[in-house]
Order: C-alpha cells, then sequence, then structure tokens
C-alpha cells in the first residue's frame, strides 16, 4: 500500500488546522485560489510520481544488489541513524544543487513559486524534481543502504519537511540551530536579499551551518515570498515548464556552446561578457500575483480539487494493476482537470466551456462504467453527483461573471 | 604484499600526491586524482587481503575511468575552461559523468563504458597535447595509451600482470601530470 495514501488525508487535515486557527487568530496566510494551486500542483506531482516512483526505486535497488559494499541488518539501529544522516547530507547537495543549477532550479522552481507561505505551500511539489534527485542519493546504495531502510528514512524526511511550512509558529530556540525549524524554512522561501540560496537543509540545518549557506530569519525585516522572477499563474503544468522553456529560448538565443553549456548548468540567472544575463523586473514592481476571486469560482475550485483527489487516490491504488500506457493516460487526465480548474481560477475565455466538456466526458465516462479497472456502484453515483454539481456551479460561476460585469478573457485578469 | 596490492598502492600514492600537492589548486585534476587514488587504496586493500571489497572497487575504478579520466582530459585539454577550473562545474561534470557510469556501466551492464571512457580520454590528451606541443600533458597521454594498450593486450611479463602494467603506467602519468600541474601554476 502506497504510504502517501495515509499521509494525504493527515496533510489536509492539518491544511484545514492551519487554515482555521489563522483565521481565529487575524491572520490572512491563506488565499484559496493560492492554496487550491498549491495542492493541485501537489496532485499532480504525486501523479507523476505514480508513474516514475518504481523507476528510481528499482535502479536503487539494483545498485544495492550489485555494487553494495556492506551488508546491513536491518534490527541493527546503526543501520537507521546511518541512513538518517546520510539521506539528510545528501538532501541538503540535493537541493542546494536545486537552487543553485539552472536545469535542476527548473525542476524545483514550482515549490518555490508560491507568495503565500503556509503548509499547502509544502504540497506545492515539482513533477520533474523526481526525474534528478533520487541521483543525489546513489551513494546510499554504494555503501548498501537497503532499499527499505532508504524509502523509510526518506519518508519521514519528507512528513518532517511538512511542518516547517507554516508561519504560525515563531523562534524555537535552541531548536533553530540544530533542526529545520518553520523560521529556518520561512527564510529559504524568501526573495528578500538575505534569504536568497540560504537554508537548503532538509530535517537538520546543521549542513547550512557547515557549509556557510545558514542565515536566521530577521525579526525587523519580514520575509516576502516567492521568486525574483514570479510565475504570474495559477497553471500547475505552466508551473512546472516554465523554466524549462525559458531555459530553452535562452540557449537558442546564446552563441557558442560553452555558453549555451552554462545556460543550463550555471546558476539561475548567469551571464557573462558575450552572452548578457536574462533581463530581471526590477525589485519595486514585485506584487503579489491574485485574481478576482468569485464566490461560484471558488466553490468550484474546492469541487474540482475534491475530485482530483478523489482521482487520485483511486489511481495510487490502481497504480499496481494498470499498465504503464494506463497510467500515463490516467494522469494525463489528472494533469488536464487541474490545468482546467486553473483556467477558471484566471479567467480565461475559453475555461468555462472547456471544464464542462471536460467534466462531461471524465464523469460521463466513470458514471458509465467506463474507466481504469472495474468502477463499484458507489464511484459511479459519486461521478454522476460530481458531474451535477459541476455544471450547476459552472452555470452559476458564468452567471456571477456576467452579473459583475466580468466577462471572461483571453489572459488572467492580475491585480495586486 | 604482493605485485597486484603493490601496483595498486604505487598508483594510490601517485594519486595522492598530485591531489594533495601540485594538483589540489585545480578542482578537476584533484577530483580526478582523489577518484584514482581511492579505486587504488580499495585495490590495495583488496589484493593485499586487508579489507577485500571486490564489488565497491569494481564500482570505484568504473568511477575512476569514467569519470576521473574524462576530466584529466577536460583539465588537460581546456584548462582554462570552468569544469577545470571552478568547482561548482568540476562537480556538476562528476555528478552527470558519475550518473551515465551507474546507469550504462551498472545498470544496464555495459561492461565496455569505463573502457571506453578511460581509452578516449588517454587518447584525447595525447592528440591535443600533441598539437599544442605541450609536452609534459603529451607524456601524461601517451603513458595512459600504453598503459591501456597494454592491459588490452594482456601483456605479461615474469610476476608484472597486465592489470600491474596498467597501474605502473597510471602511476608514471600521475607523476607527470603533477609536474605538469605544478608548471602550470609557476606559469599562472
Amino acid at each position: 500500500m502506497n504510504p502517501i495514501l495515509f499521509a494525504i488525508p493527515v496533510f489536509m487535515a492539518f491544511v484545514g488546522l492551519e487554515a482555521w486557527l489563522a483565521w481565529r487568530r487575524g491572520l490572512k496566510v491563506y488565499r484559496l485560489h493560492d492554496a487550491l494551486t498549491s495542492i493541485n500542483i501537489g496532485a499532480m506531482s504525486e501523479t507523476i510520481r505514480a508513474l516514475l516512483k518504481l523507476l528510481s526505486v528499482a535502479v536503487y535497488a539494483l545498485v544495492v544488489e550489485r555494487v553494495g559494499a556492506f551488508s546491513w541488518d536491518l534490527k541493527s539501529p546503526w543501520v537507521w541513524v546511518l541512513a538518517f544522516f546520510m539521506y539528510d547530507f545528501f538532501y541538503y547537495w540535493a537541493h542546494r544543487s536545486g537552487h543553485e543549477v539552472n536545469l535542476l532550479w527548473a525542476a524545483h522552481v514550482v515549490h518555490h513559486s508560491s507568495e503565500d507561505y503556509n503548509l499547502s505551500t509544502a504540497l506545492r511539489q515539482s513533477s520533474t524534481n523526481q526525474v534528478f534527485y533520487w541521483l543525489f542519493y546513489l551513494p546510499m546504495a554504494i555503501v548498501g543502504i537497503p532499499v527499505t531502510v532508504f524509502v523509510i528514512i526518506a519518508l519521514i524526511s519528507v512528513v518532517y519537511q511538512f511542518w516547517s511550512h507554516t508561519q504560525l509558529v515563531g523562534k524555537l530556540g535552541w531548536a533553530d540551530r540544530v533542526f529545520v525549524t518553520p523560521s529556518n524554512h520561512r527564510v529559504h522561501h524568501g526573495r528578500n536579499d538575505y534569504c536568497l540560496d540560504k537554508n537548503y537543509g532538509g530535517t537538520l540545518i546543521i549542513w547550512d551551518r557547515l557549509f556557510g549557506t545558514h542565515v536566521a530569519e530577521r525579526d525587523d525585516e519580514p520575509v516576502v515570498y516567492g521568486t525574483l522572477v514570479p510565475l504570474q499563474s495559477w497553471n500547475p503544468l505552466w508551473g512546472n515548464l516554465k523554466n524549462y522553456v525559458n531555459i530553452w529560448r535562452q540557449v537558442r538565443s546564446t552563441s557558442g556552446w560553452s555558453n549555451k553549456l552554462m545556460r543550463v548548468f550555471a546558476p539561475p540567472g548567469w551571464g557573462s561578457a558575450d552572452a548578457p544575463a536574462p533581463s530581471m523586473p526590477p525589485a519595486a514592481s514585485f506584487s503579489r500575483f491574485d485574481t478576482p476571486a468569485l464566490k461560484w469560482q471558488q466553490v468550484y475550485g474546492l469541487l474540482a480539487s475534491a475530485a482530483v483527489f478523489g482521482l487520485l487516490i483511486h489511481l495510487l491504488i490502481a497504480a499496481p494493476s494498470l499498465s504503464v500506457p494506463q497510467r500515463a493516460a490516467y494522469a494525463a487526465l489528472l494533469v488536464i482537470h487541474a490545468v482546467g480548474m486553473a483556467w477558471v481560477f484566471e479567467g480565461k475565455s475559453w475555461a468555462l466551456h472547456f471544464e464542462a466538456a471536460r467534466a462531461t466526458l471524465v464523469f460521463g465516462a466513470l458514471a458509465a462504467g467506463l474507466w481504469f479497472g472495474s468502477v463499484a456502484l458507489p464511484a459511479q453515483v459519486a461521478a454522476i453527483a460530481v458531474l451535477a454539481l459541476s455544471l450547476a456551479v459552472l452555470a452559476q460561476a458564468r452567471a456571477e461573471r456576467a452579473r459583475l460585469g466580468m466577462p471572461m478573457t483571453g489572459v488572467g485578469g492580475v491585480s495586486a | 604484499m604482493n605485485w597486484q596490492a603493490g601496483g595498486d598502492g604505487l598508483l594510490a600514492l601517485a594519486a595522492f600526491w598530485v591531489a594533495l600537492g601540485p594538483g589540489r589548486r585545480l578542482p578537476a585534476v584533484q577530483l580526478a586524482c582523489l577518484l584514482l587514488g581511492s579505486a587504488a587504496v580499495l585495490g590495495t586493500l583488496r589484493f593485499s587481503g586487508v579489507l577485500p571489497l571486490p564489488q565497491l572497487h569494481q564500482f570505484v575504478s568504473l568511477l575512476g575511468a569514467g569519470v576521473g579520466l574524462p576530466l584529466l582530459a577536460l583539465s588537460l585539454g581546456a584548462p582554462a575552461g570552468a569544469v577545470a577550473t571552478q568547482r561548482r562545474y568540476t562537480w556538476i561534470f562528476a555528478v552527470i559523468a558519475a550518473v551515465l557510469c551507474v546507469l550504462l556501466g551498472v545498470v544496464a551492464g555495459i561492461k565496455l563504458w569505463s573502457s571506453v571512457c578511460a581509452f578516449a580520454s588517454a587518447l584525447a590528451i595525447a592528440a591535443v597535447a600533441a598539437r599544442r606541443r605541450d609536452l609534459l600533458a603529451l607524456g601524461v597521454g601517451i603513458c595512459m595509451v600504453l598503459a591501456f594498450a597494454t592491459f588490452a593486450a594482456q601483456v605479461s611479463a615474469g610476476p608484472l600482470r597486465p592489470g600491474e602494467f596498467l597501474h605502473i603506467g597510471l602511476a608514471l602519468a600521475m607523476l607527470l601530470l603533477g609536474r605538469w600541474a605544478t608548471v602550470r601554476h609557476s606559469r599562472s
């Protein structure tokens, strides 16, 4: 059984709890569009992971089998202690590379694209990170750390990192000097000058202190979240692909193979005398990306997100029995679902019609039993209910926009 | 101590001398020599019977051939390049080359990969050095080419088996590399 299946409801419950606590304290740390985008990006990441995870674990296991220098007893506490420190150490370097190598930054940037900072941001994980990151842990396989230990330690690290994405926990004294705490990690997500390329640790902050990348959160300068080049979109697919497209454009417009290679492997924003750095918007022009959050649009967002999660959970359960093309088709369906929802948020002219057509096709097929594997009767009934609700809410959203004199546009409306 | 362990020990000493001495200011040379030296230390431990870790020895040797020698080729071929002079790019190159080694050499089981990398690197070092009339670098390249050629031809002489010729040839190449690094440093 995929452990993520258990983690999803727990993570969602904590997101709800944090939103409620923030609301009670009068703190505005959540915006629905941003939080739902984070959750959808997370769902998309898990969808892709269902396709790729086996590959990385299989390669790890193969390297352990063929190269593993030592044999470890799973019952020995030392193998777990060693694996924990090794994993965290290599996480630090994988994460640091994710910020300091342009190609890897393209994979990681989506996690930093939220301009809010809350537990939902922790779920905003990249879909393409998993293509690169596992490579950094191969030294553990060479030492012979068993694949079971590796997978469990990795899971513990993921769960630990979830709680550091909150503004509701302040500084924690001695813990801030040893562990990655919310205070340490807020700095990591900041775009203030003093925050850039700092605090890369996963569980322990000692690696940052050791390698000179640690900085403490300043009381006199509030952290401003996001990236220097903002995403300016709720689209999870664009969030994952934007920087790759930028790199491709930069490589094409750069002359000389060494400069082209530097565009890919140098730090983001690299430039030289004969290959100027990409232009950066002036700091003063930064304003948080936002679009009008209309009532029915938000209701549709909640409904569509719930549907994405329902389908994601089914995909994770059914994945072992599906062929790779079936998994790929299912994943593509979920990605289109998340993109459609983003278009509704951004007020795209085609969004409501697209979503009505998509919901009819997807939930119609599910209700008719034409799905990946057998469909139980309750699922068919639920599909009919979701379809009816989706169409009704989309109609209300359309009427609401017309009533407010806000016609759907070809480009997302942006306001500060 | 047998001849196999002795040959590996000789290579380890030469490689670590370059890494910690004349090559310490050249990140790619240093990393390459540390990799080759580590493989040689594991070989010494293995063949002397002190700590036999044959799988690890083979793997680090694979990295030495598939990562270390291409790094040396880049250092000697483009000594002012980013990979040769900047630690960041040395590591980026090393990680990419290591991943290729793991995927091709270990996962896909293409044993020839490390040999191709090693021989191509040696030839590249010799060819570029000859074109530039850089005698020390040419010496490094020729020593390597001869070492790999005798190993491939399975040449034996008395107590020396093909592996020993390889290690002695590489150790000589390391000594010349150390001299090359010293000259380069004194010029800059």
